[in-house]
């Protein structure tokens, strides 16, 4: 029995999702349940008390532990999938049929959209700038718009009606003004009140104000409506409606002109002349690319003017806007709900892919999987990482130093496709990417899916890393900062840059201490090079542009009991020995970001300056240079532990062997 | 007379809480509460924000109250006070006092640049050496006045000495000591330039008291933490407050930091690293005392430099005396241990001021 969440931001939302809601609630087995975000005043979102009974009406239960109700799918108005990661599936049916910046734009911000798992697109336009923005690779479906179902819909009052409930007469024409509330974009800081000169007997204003609009605006059109009966201000989250009785709308580059388009009504809109100020404009964004269906007007004159050429001859372009129409909107039947159900559905079916690379018969990355002892927890862990890894891929294992076939089994249970040593690179070749996994990693939800992302993204990208998850947990994708730390604003704010804006970002490999899972795209003549140099640790990388990916998280079970190690003073000697690596890693990592900035004969970096304890990397795994350590500091105990750990593994060592004559130990050879 | 202490940050505490002791000890009649935004912890490049729990409880087990953000403004403060030029998000009633928290420019604080106009949100500026009321004054409309450096009142009444600095790291009085300071920017610290170089002194037999700054990387901490359970003689210092390593050492390490100021200022040598992308800094300005003043200092760019330079100045600890004697008192003013007092008198005035003024503005008083 499926479990499916609805998320609902803000009020504004309801009619949105509910359609779709609605036809889920009629199908058996289906258990549905909502969850709202509470209000913030300062951001002028969520929902207050008053807001909260019209959710309540939906007859659902209202969580607010959503993750214990463990939904297979969540289903949001607008993308927040960084609160829901985790949660199962994520699909986005948009509030909004404009970009902004946002969605179906060419606008890096759309690369938030690769944390869904599916996007019910209003119309093609829709689906096909998301899969040419070459930056969102999330499956989209041509569903429609569920919002305006009703009044596509047979029965759905015609517009005198309407007009009879908003309480003018049938005889009076009717103004729709819906601002939006973006600053810059707006037509209110231009226009302000001057827009009551509209109203007037004949001609009613109903003023739309988007529910995000500062107080200042609510409050000046609500004095404004106050004073005049021949204004209204709408405080209704019933768009439609009202665009639905509407003679003519006037907006800006709100969604409303484009939904007023899908209902064929004449549009004005007014341009705001700091338009190009919002950090977000993108010239070819949806709400500039139908502009040709409207009077487009820069002064309050024109403005007035062009809505009396409306008034008066409202088929002006209309063939315009049935051109539109084809392109905003799928079938105009009043089904767009049921098939943003029917995809969401399938999405949990496995019918609909949520991964653009399709199923694993289909599968473009290979992965190699160096194997090199059995350890139950390692394997678990690996199977673990293998079943998070969201895209399709084929496994090759690579034994390293003999292996068990319990081991073996184990993944043939998972995965059929085996492949010993040596690495057929030929069957590699086949694959667009290959990613090379350390068996003690761990990685987390959609790992592998959102290092393909970034490769797609960025052409010239030859390598993508994930982070490593200690030191930050918040980047933990399924971790979650307003409910972990303190809840607030400042924290919803910090959680949501950290999961969407950051994971965007692909910063230079300097700042990445491993290279424990990596993302190659194929590159035929190196590919033999580059998968042995990853093989054999502290080679070179022979790649030049290789990132590290913020949104993709792994963890290594090694390094973490080197951070145990931090805590269980006095240290083991195995525990010195890590942490002696470590602080090696960790100082050649942070001089990296200047290493790379200046000429290699740099002296900063002469580490021949220093006593040279902490020198090159050992090429002895340390135990000579510990026991050297130890000698200098007359702790001859600990070196001579050193030295019979290092014995213990290479009897051959020359110099553990002169070092333990130095000592007077006795090797079991000389023994 | 109501005082709100508004910590924007952890480090705020050490600047606000002299000032509010001495306002109880001396007006015992002031209500006064601390304050501070939803905590966030610190992570790389982005400072955290608030107080943590341990600060809280520890204001609390001092007397203190502390109110959350929303609850400020019924409280209705007479004055609020706060530690830094970062006025966003106070909606409440009062006047506003800014102790200010740092010695040095970073480009954007104790500079001719524009940010600074930011500080003329407050209605009363304090600032510690005549160094930054000179630079302000040019910038500001309101009054700036200079009450010395509330952080060594410790020093000047004699209740933090090298002494009973040593003694709280247990480093005894005659071992040598190398405190190593650092700030927190890749392009600034002398972190990358001399990473795990410091096991060089502690294998020379000098303690080495490792201090990083609050809001250093994640990974920067953790190899100087592993450092120091690897080698006796490090010390990975997790204090909140600065003076004490400075006051234990007999040379400082340090970059651009503040610290390298507090340690000039408490006489002690200083070793001043020249990051090789310094002035790739975004805010790099060579007028910034940072970098006007270095001759404070030896300056190095190597890590080879950096241990050649603390043998000798542990050898010769006279030299650059007479410039740090120079600059300290432009800087942190006199350290008397009155510095609190100074602060909080003038604190108290601007309290009776608006006070006075706001009870006549209710009695109907027009200004104008």
């Amino acid at each position: 029995m499926p479990r499916i969440l609805f998320h609902f931001q803000r009020p504004s939302q309801l009619p949105v999702l509910t359609p779709v809601l609605d036809v889920l609630r009629d199908i058996d087995g289906v258990e549905l349940a909502i969850t709202i975000t509470p209000i913030n005043r300062r951001h002028l979102d969520g929902f207050d008390g008053q807001n909260r009974l019209q959710a309540e009406k939906i007859g659902l239960p209202i969580l607010d532990d959503f993750t214990a109700w463990n939904p297979d799918a969540v289903i949001m108005a607008e993308n927040y999938a960084h609160r829901f990661e985790g949660n199962g599936k994520l699909a986005l049916v948009p509030e909004r049929i404009s970009s902004k910046g946002l969605s179906f734009t060419e606008h890096q911000a759309a690369e938030r959209d690769n944390l869904l798992d599916l996007i019910c697109a209003p119309g093609p336009i829709h689906k096909q700038k998301t899969e040419q923005s070459g930056k969102v690779f999330t499956s989209v479906i041509g569903t429609g718009f569920p919002k305006l179902d009703a009044v596509f819909k047979e029965g759905f009052a015609v517009q005198a009606k309407l007009k009879q409930y908003a309480r003018i007469s049938p005889k009076k024409k009717a103004i729709l003004y819906a601002p939006t509330e973006v600053m810059p974009l707006s037509s209110v800081p231009i226009l302000w009140t001057r827009i009551r000169q509209l109203a007037n007997d004949q001609t009613h204003l109903f003023v739309k104000l988007h529910p995000r609009s500062p107080y200042s605006w609510t409050e000046d059109f609500r004095l404004l409506a106050g004073n005049d009966p021949n204004i209204t201000l709408v405080r209704e989250d019933d768009l439609a409606s009202f665009l639905a009785l509407a003679d003519v709308v006037i907006s800006d580059t709100s969604s409303a002109y484009l939904e007023a388009i899908l209902l064929d009504k004449p549009v004005v809109l007014f341009e705001n002349p700091n338009q190009r100020e919002y950090p977000l404009y993108q010239s070819n964004d949806l709400e500039y690319m139908f502009q040709k269906a409207a009077f487009v007007t820069s002064s309050f004159e024109e403005l007035n003017t062009a809505v009396q050429v409306y008034l008066a001859d409202p088929e002006q372009h209309q063939e315009e806007r049935a051109e539109a129409r084809l392109q905003l909107h799928v079938d105009l039947d009043g089904n767009s709900a049921q098939r943003v159900a029917d995809a969401i559905l399938g999405l949990l079916d496995g019918i609909q892919d949520s991964i653009v690379s399709g199923k694993h018969d289909q599968a473009d990355t290979a992965i190699i999987l160096p194997v090199d002892h059995f350890d139950p927890e390692n394997a678990e862990r690996t199977l673990g990482t293998l079943k998070l890894a969201g895209a399709a891929f084929n496994l090759f294992v690579l034994p390293l130093n003999g292996h068990t076939h319990e081991w073996l089994d184990r993944l043939a249970s998972y995965h059929p496709v085996l492949l010993n040593t040596p690495i057929d690179m030929e069957a590699l070749q086949s694959y667009q990417y290959t990613c090379v996994l350390q068996q003690s990693v761990l990685g987390f939800n959609g790992w592998l899916t959102r290092l393909q992302n970034h490769l797609r993204m960025e052409k010239q990208l030859q390598a993508v890393v994930p982070q490593l998850a200690f030191g930050i947990p918040s980047q933990n994708p399924t971790f979650r900062l307003g409910t972990e730390i303190s809840p607030g604003p400042q924290t919803e704010q910090l959680d949501h840059q950290l999961k969407v804006r950051i994971p965007n970002e692909r910063v230079p490999l300097s700042v990445a201490p491993a290279l424990s899972c990596i993302l190659i795209r194929n590159i035929p003549q190196n590919m033999q090079i580059v998968v042995s140099s990853i093989l054999e640790k502290g080679k070179q990388l022979p790649l030049q542009h290789v990132a590290l990916a913020m949104d993709t998280l792994i963890e290594e079970a090694s390094e973490n009991a080197v951070y145990e190690a931090e805590w269980a003073y006095p240290l083991s000697p195995e525990q010195k020995q890590l942490a002696e690596e470590r602080v090696i890693a960790l100082a050649d990592w942070i001089q990296m970001p200047l290493r790379e900035q200046l000429p290699p004969d740099a002296p900063v970096f002469n580490r021949k300056g220093s006593n040279g304890k902490t020198a090159q990397p050992a090429t002895d795994n340390g135990h000579v240079r510990l026991a050297r350590h130890y000698i200098n500091r007359n702790k001859r105990h600990e070196a001579e532990k050193q030295v019979r750990f290092g014995l213990e593994k290479d009897p051959d060592h020359p110099e553990l062997i002169a070092l333990a004559r130095e000592l007077g130990i006795l090797t079991g050879r000389e023994q | 007379m109501k005082i709100v202490y508004y910590a924007k940050r952890n480090l705020h505490v050490p600047h606000l809480l002299p000032v509010s002791n001495w306002i109880r000890d001396n007006h015992p009649e002031v209500e006064q509460v601390f304050a501070s935004p939803p905590y966030i912890p610190s992570m790389e490049d982005m400072p955290g924000v608030g107080l943590n729990e341990t600060l809280i409880t520890d204001l609390k087990h001092r007397g203190y109250d502390w109110i959350g953000p929303s609850k400020i403004g019924n409280w209705r403060p007479d004055v609020t006070v706060m530690a830094d030029a970062d006025f966003g998000g106070i909606d409440w009633q009062g006047c506003i006092a800014n102790v200010n928290h740092g010695l040095i420019s970073k480009g954007t604080f104790y500079t001719n640049r524009q940010t600074v106009q930011r500080e003329n949100g407050a209605d009363l500026i304090l600032v510690p050496g005549s160094h930054h009321a000179k630079v302000l004054q040019k910038m500001l409309h309101k009054p700036v006045l200079a009450t010395g450096f509330v952080k060594f009142d410790p020093v000047g009444r004699g209740e933090l000495t090298q002494q009973s600095a040593r003694e709280k790291y247990g480093i005894g009085a005659k071992d040598r000591v190398v405190t190593f300071a650092p700030t927190y920017n890749i392009e600034l610290s002398a972190v990358p330039v001399i990473t795990d170089g410091l096991r060089t002194f502690a294998n020379q037999g000098l303690k080495v008291l490792v201090k990083l700054h609050g809001m250093s990387p994640e990974s920067w901490k953790q190899m100087y933490r592993l450092l120091a359970l690897l080698e006796e003689n490090i010390i990975y210092v997790d204090d909140m407050d600065l003076t004490p390593s400075i006051m234990a050492a007999d040379v400082v390490i340090s970059d651009v930091s503040s610290a390298f100021m507090e340690a000039m200022a408490l006489n002690r040598p200083v070793i001043l690293v020249n990051n090789p992308l310094q002035k790739r800094f975004p805010a790099y300005d060579p007028n910034d005392i940072e970098y006007a003043w270095r001759d404070v200092g030896v300056q190095v760019g190597t890590r080879h430099e950096i241990i050649k330079s603390v043998h000798h100045a542990l050898d010769h600890p006279e030299d650059k005396e007479d410039r740090r004697k120079f600059y300290g008192p432009k800087l942190v003013g006199p350290i008397d241990g009155r510095a609190a007092e100074r602060a909080s008198t003038a604190i108290m005035q601007l309290a009776a001021q608006y006070t006075q003024r706001h009870s006549q503005v209710s009695a109907g008083w027009n200004p104008s």
